[in-house]
């Protein structure tokens, strides 16, 4: 049986001024519906680039190798007006930035009827109602008083529900969502985390949940996957990497958490790991060198 | 907030006044206002025994000024207004594509721009009129066309700017097409900056106009607009100074009304700057209010 998504050797690489940057190389995973996969990394680690080429988001100079399978169709090396069709539909995202993910110059409501008179082929008055059910869903209160309110009347965490609603609204079978609650602060980030977990739960869909916070991984996801400078360093399920980590990387993520340690002189910063290799071959095949000092 | 304002709405009646004298007075003054009097020759403003239509004077051969300048705002409107109209369209529909696709088609409309821009407005102005006729409909081409570039940079440039904000990328992740992306999500935000350029051009394209009819590759008679009577008082300065005084004037006026009514709209429009030019209510008004 085919798996609802098939990543196998991913490459993303940057032709910058100063030479190539590989930032994602060589991943391979794969999930079925009802999955939630947490990727976990530190800054720089190819996590969101990782999230962004299963949307065929990666712009130029930016160029993706390897295959990614949906549904048994290949989406590498796709054109733009096919990819379209899965964009949205198929597979939603989520962004970091809520602030900015709305139009300023639409209200809520027309942006959101849009989505279903576009893509879903709804009328006009069921796409309102859908629109307010959505709201509601997502937790907007007396929600269709705020149809016609404008994006600067949100709060962060008001705009960043309202971009959930629109990835969700579209029903796609995996949901992406970069860092949706990074921006914002801890009680606003409890609550959409609550909020993506149940509608995870509800519609059984996919999750791709990209996080550099660990704590928020445990409680979202059913399995982690673990980066570090492009490659994936340790995969399993959630529980298990937390109570017994193998790699060195996984083990210094976990030590980097504020929770674990008595006095902030106890936490251990991670060396950087920016992959900037011309040469090629020797980076790829070495497993990244972590220095892990406790 | 329009009535807070008293030079903003001073700009408004002016610019009301002039287009509604265009529209609806000038075709039933044409005839009078190009009735030649040599008995009246540099007749002096001010004066109402010989009827109102001269109560601004009369120029070389005895033309009432009054009326002259009404027939004239309708040639020069209707220059300003489809001069821009078409520049304006153009530069934000090209700057638009240029600036949203990047690339080759931005390099090479923006070396064509250039181009345009190289080439002094008037001068090219001149030889195109000089070889094809000199008629409003020419000269509205003229004038539209040398003026593409500059709402071309600008649209380009607010669109590049546009181009990386968030809400573009989930567009783009939703699956909105490229179409779609530039004419629902990036175009509205470009749009004011194209008014307000556009309503600045107006006066640049009035006194542009006056300069070519001024140079006498313009207009030709019966048609007239206001700088070709600064062009015909000019000779008589010294003598009847009225002749190119009141056309000038009109023309400043005009110019300087579209300017101060963008620049209030501008304002009007940001939420930061309306505060800094329209204060609050004071508060002793609600005191009294409240008793």
């Amino acid at each position: 049986m085919t798996k609802l998504l098939q990543v196998s050797d991913l490459r993303v690489t940057f032709e910058s001024g100063f030479g190539k940057v590989d930032a994602v190389r060589g991943v391979s995973f794969s999930m079925d519906m009802g999955d939630a996969i947490a990727i976990v990394g530190a800054s720089g680690s190819g996590k969101t680039v990782l999230g962004r080429s299963m949307l065929g988001l990666v712009d130029a100079p930016g160029v993706v190798h390897g295959s990614i399978r949906f549904d048994g169709e290949e989406i590498v090396g796709r054109s733009e007006k096919e990819l379209r069709d899965i964009r949205g539909l198929g597979i939603g995202m989520v962004f970091q930035d809520a602030l900015d993910g709305l139009n300023p110059v639409y209200s809520i409501g027309s942006q959101l009827s849009e989505i279903f008179t576009v893509r879903r082929g709804l009328s006009a008055s069921q796409a309102k109602a859908e629109s307010i059910r959505l709201m509601e869903q997502v937790g907007i209160h007396r929600a269709s008083e705020r149809y016609d309110n404008y994006p600067h009347q949100f709060s962060g965490g008001m705009r960043q529900r309202i971009c959930i609603a629109m990835a969700i609204g579209m029903k796609p079978k995996i949901l992406i969502a970069d860092e949706p609650t990074t921006a914002l602060d801890v009680t606003v980030q409890a609550g959409i985390l609550r909020l993506i977990k149940s509608l995870q739960t509800e519609t059984g869909m996919g999750l791709i949940f990209v996080t550099h916070d660990l704590a928020v991984a445990r409680m979202i996801s059913t399995r982690i996957v673990v980066m570090y400078a492009g490659q994936i360093v340790e995969e399993g399920l959630t529980e298990a990497i937390f109570q017994n980590p193998t790699h060195p990387y996984t083990r210094a993520l976990l030590a980097a958490h504020p929770g674990r340690v008595r006095s902030w002189r106890d936490l251990e910063p991670i060396p950087d790991a920016f992959v900037t290799d011309s040469s090629g071959s020797e980076a790829e095949n070495s497993t990244p060198q972590v220095v892990v000092t406790n | 907030m329009f009535i807070s304002s008293p030079l903003a709405v001073a700009s408004a009646a002016w610019l009301v006044l002039v287009v509604v004298l265009a529209i609806i007075v000038a075709p039933l003054v044409v005839e009078q206002a190009n009735h030649q009097t040599i008995g009246l020759r540099f007749f002096a403003p001010f004066q109402l025994e010989k009827g109102f239509a001269f109560f601004l004077g009369a120029d070389s051969l005895g033309r009432p000024i009054m009326l002259q300048l009404i027939v004239g705002a309708r040639t020069s409107v209707l220059i300003a207004i489809f001069a821009v109209g078409i520049s304006a369209s153009v530069g934000y529909a090209i700057g638009l594509v240029s600036g949203y696709f990047g690339g080759w088609v931005d390099n090479i409309l923006l070396r064509i721009a250039d181009i345009i821009h190289t080439v002094p407005s008037l001068l090219m102005a001149l030889v195109v009129l000089f070889v094809l006729e000199p008629s409003i409909l020419n000269l509205i081409i003229v004038l539209g066309i040398t003026r593409i570039p500059v709402y071309l940079r600008t649209s380009r440039t607010q669109t590049m700017e546009v181009r990386e904000r968030m809400f573009v990328e989930v567009a783009r992740a939703m699956g909105a097409s490229n179409w779609r992306i530039m004419t629902r999500e990036i175009a509205p935000l470009v749009f004011p900056t194209i008014r307000t350029l556009a309503m600045l051009e107006v006066a640049a394209v009035i006194l542009s106009a006056a300069s070519l009819t001024f140079l006498g590759i313009g207009l030709q008679r019966p048609d007239v607009d206001w700088g070709m009577m600064v062009s015909d008082g000019r000779a008589y300065l010294k003598s009847a100074w009225f002749v190119a005084v009141f056309p000038g004037l009109v023309i400043v006026l005009t110019a300087l009304s579209a300017n101060i009514l963008s620049n209030w709209l501008r304002a009007v429009e940001d939420p930061a700057q309306s505060t800094l030019f329209f204060r609050a209510p004071k508060k002793k008004k609600n005191v009294e209010a409240g008793k």
